[in-house]
């Protein structure tokens, strides 16, 4: 009997969906929730970082994990902060007994140390005078920027790659480099198409030991902090040359396609 | 096919309704329609208001809406086959006009000795155009090129106009230098403020402005400035007065009904994403005391909390129109060509 009002009420439903009285009122269901409100100082941490997220529609609640697996209603609930201590892939979502569920949010958190054996770093081109950054040792003092690029933390490059040297106060290992970039679509900046890690025995001389080729843009107008990282065989160097490449022309699908983009970067991560 | 259509909705009607009141109660607590809002001011959603048949009747981006002294809704788009749409207030089509305003962007109505005016701000022909509620030209204003200000039209690109009591017409350049041009009411400049600059009697995209008479002995000019996320109130003479600072809301155009304030909230600042908006309702006193379509007013130490979208009903809403039941109009910027959604107040 219930399963059959059930059914009829299903019925109901559609038939007030076909405007049945003239005016259908919208129901919980038709919405998706808005993603909850995450906030953090920094995704860069060297001990621990307190983490918050946030839920304000009516019965909506969020759950999250930190195990790369993807969360459900059923997945740890989120209960006001939580703490972390390494490295973390943090998944949360909100979700409601009739709203469909918000998007997934997923970020990213490195715990790294301060890289204390740089003796120099120079940047092949300076960046373009309107967002100069604070130089290239900049790039390594763990201070990431925000959404806003017109923070200082970020260095902005119009339509050319990014080349950073560095010399380090002796030969040590590396196993990853991180770039952390920006995307904000809307304003022109888009993420690197590629990154190309060398090295070098003379400083002059060098080498190309890695090359990651970052996938191509999809239709959108997003905006987000990126980490584009390169896993490689450990290498052993006393010079290193980072190379980025901007994207080779803005996409068909963006109002400026065709023409140059805006490459933005605030750190680089070695370990 | 009228004729088919009427008899399938004739057999749904005589179903409904048998089905519905043996089920009494039951089928309709399974489907809950939504609120949004706070407080005094909540809304129930009606997102099929208004929707035609977009071979005939297309629209672009739905800019803004008035409504005119009939009490019918007034709808412009930047859809040159059909730049302005006149519904009822239940939705219904009533009369189409316009082909020649490809930027229509702004709309205000003025009513003028018992008539009423339309002022059409476009960003594409760079002037404000004044017609009859019927579409009729009756003034055109260009480019203010005798303010010294502007060395060629492109550089104006009016977004919204405002009507004084005496006549006088407000134009803010809200995609152009950000002046703000004060006309008389045969479209003689008599002052131009504003502009790009630091400082608050500046701007960055003012948007929106319109004349706030809730105190009438004392009319003002509010004015948003939307990438600084504040409205700011300025003497009829372009002084500025105060500003209200709405964290991370972009809003559109103020929109003065009865003792509220209302505005169309295009999106957030945080979290960035392109469907994020929302609307703000205002009191008298310019405090915040509903977010339909976002978070709930907080003030602490009377600062208020930044402000962003909670559930996803809205995608650019660009403007809200409020017609004298209350009842709520949405017009959306950029969001796939759909027809405006109207909300419909649940609380008094």
């Amino acid at each position: 009997m219930n399963q059959l009002n059930k059914h009829i009420a299903i019925y109901c439903s559609l038939l007030f969906s076909s405007n049945l009285f003239g005016q259908q009122l919208a129901q919980l269901n038709d919405f998706q929730l808005a993603a909850p409100l995450v906030q953090f100082e920094s995704q860069l941490f060297q001990e621990d970082l307190t983490i918050s997220a946030s839920v304000y529609f009516p019965d909506a609640y969020i759950t999250y994990t930190i195990d790369a697996s993807e969360p459900n209603a059923d997945s740890e609930p989120w209960n006001g902060s939580l703490t972390i201590a390494q490295n973390t892939l943090l998944k949360v979502q909100a979700f409601h007994p009739e709203c469909r569920a918000s998007e997934l949010i997923e970020i990213p958190f490195f715990k790294v140390n301060a890289i204390t054996d740089i003796q120099r770093a120079k940047l092949a081109k300076e960046p373009s005078p309107k967002y100069p950054g604070k130089g290239a040792k900049a790039l390594f003092d763990l201070k990431k920027g925000s959404l806003n690029f017109r923070e200082s933390a970020w260095m902005g490059f119009e339509g050319e790659e990014v080349e950073v040297h560095l010399e380090f106060q002796k030969k040590r290992s590396i196993q990853k480099v991180t770039a952390s970039v920006l995307e904000d679509h809307a304003s022109w900046i888009f993420a690197p198409s590629a990154m190309i890690v060398w090295i070098s025995k003379d400083g002059k001389n060098y080498e190309k030991v890695e090359e990651q080729i970052f996938p191509l843009l999809k239709e959108n107008l997003s905006s987000g902090l990126k980490f584009l990282s390169t896993n490689m065989d450990e290498i052993k160097t006393k010079y290193l040359k980072i190379q980025l490449k901007s994207i080779p022309a803005i996409p068909e699908w963006h109002q400026g396609s065709g023409g140059k983009g805006w490459l933005f970067i605030d750190e680089i991560l070695i370990d | 096919m009228q004729r088919r259509k009427f008899i399938q909705q004739t057999f749904h009607a005589l179903l409904g309704t048998t089905l519905s009141t043996s089920l009494m109660g039951y089928s309709l607590d399974a489907f809950k329609d939504i609120i949004i809002g706070h407080g005094t001011h909540q809304y129930k959603v009606d997102l099929n208001w208004g929707a035609l048949n977009a071979q005939y009747y297309p629209v672009n981006d739905c800019h803004e809406m008035v409504q005119d002294s009939k009490g019918r809704i007034v709808l412009l788009t930047n859809h040159t086959k059909n730049n302005i749409i006149i519904y009822d207030k239940a939705g219904r089509l009533l009369e189409v006009w316009g082909t020649d305003y490809p930027g229509a962007h702004g709309l205000s109505l003025s009513v003028e000795n018992g008539e009423d005016f339309l002022y059409i701000c476009d960003n594409h022909r760079h002037e404000v155009i004044k017609t009859t509620i019927n579409g009729k030209v009756v003034m055109t204003l260009p480019y203010p090129k005798d303010s010294g200000k502007y060395e060629k039209a492109d550089q104006y690109i009016p977004t919204e106009s405002a009507i004084a009591p005496n006549g006088d017409i407000y134009v803010a350049d809200g995609y152009g230098q950000q002046y703000i041009m004060h006309y008389d009411a045969k479209g003689n400049l008599k002052n131009i403020f504003g502009g790009r600059g630091e400082g608050e009697a500046h701007f960055d995209n003012a948007h929106g402005i319109c004349i706030d008479d809730r105190d009438s002995h004392n009319p003002t000019l509010l004015i948003t400035a939307r990438q600084q996320n504040k409205l700011k109130r300025f003497s009829l003479d372009g002084k500025l007065l105060d500003v209200t600072h709405l964290p991370n809301a972009f809003i559109c155009r103020p929109v003065v009904h009865g003792k509220e304030l209302y505005l169309a909230t295009l999106v957030s600042k945080l979290p960035f994403n392109s469907q994020s908006g929302f609307v703000c309702i205002l009191n008298e006193r310019n405090e915040l005391i509903s977010v339909p379509g976002g978070s709930q007013p907080i003030y602490e130490n009377g600062k208020l909390k930044a402000l962003h979208q909670t559930i996803k009903v809205f995608q650019h809403p660009h403007d809200v129109c409020v017609d004298d039941d209350e009842n709520l109009y949405v017009a959306q910027w950029n969001s796939g060509r759909t027809y405006p959604i109207k909300l419909i107040r649940v609380s008094g």
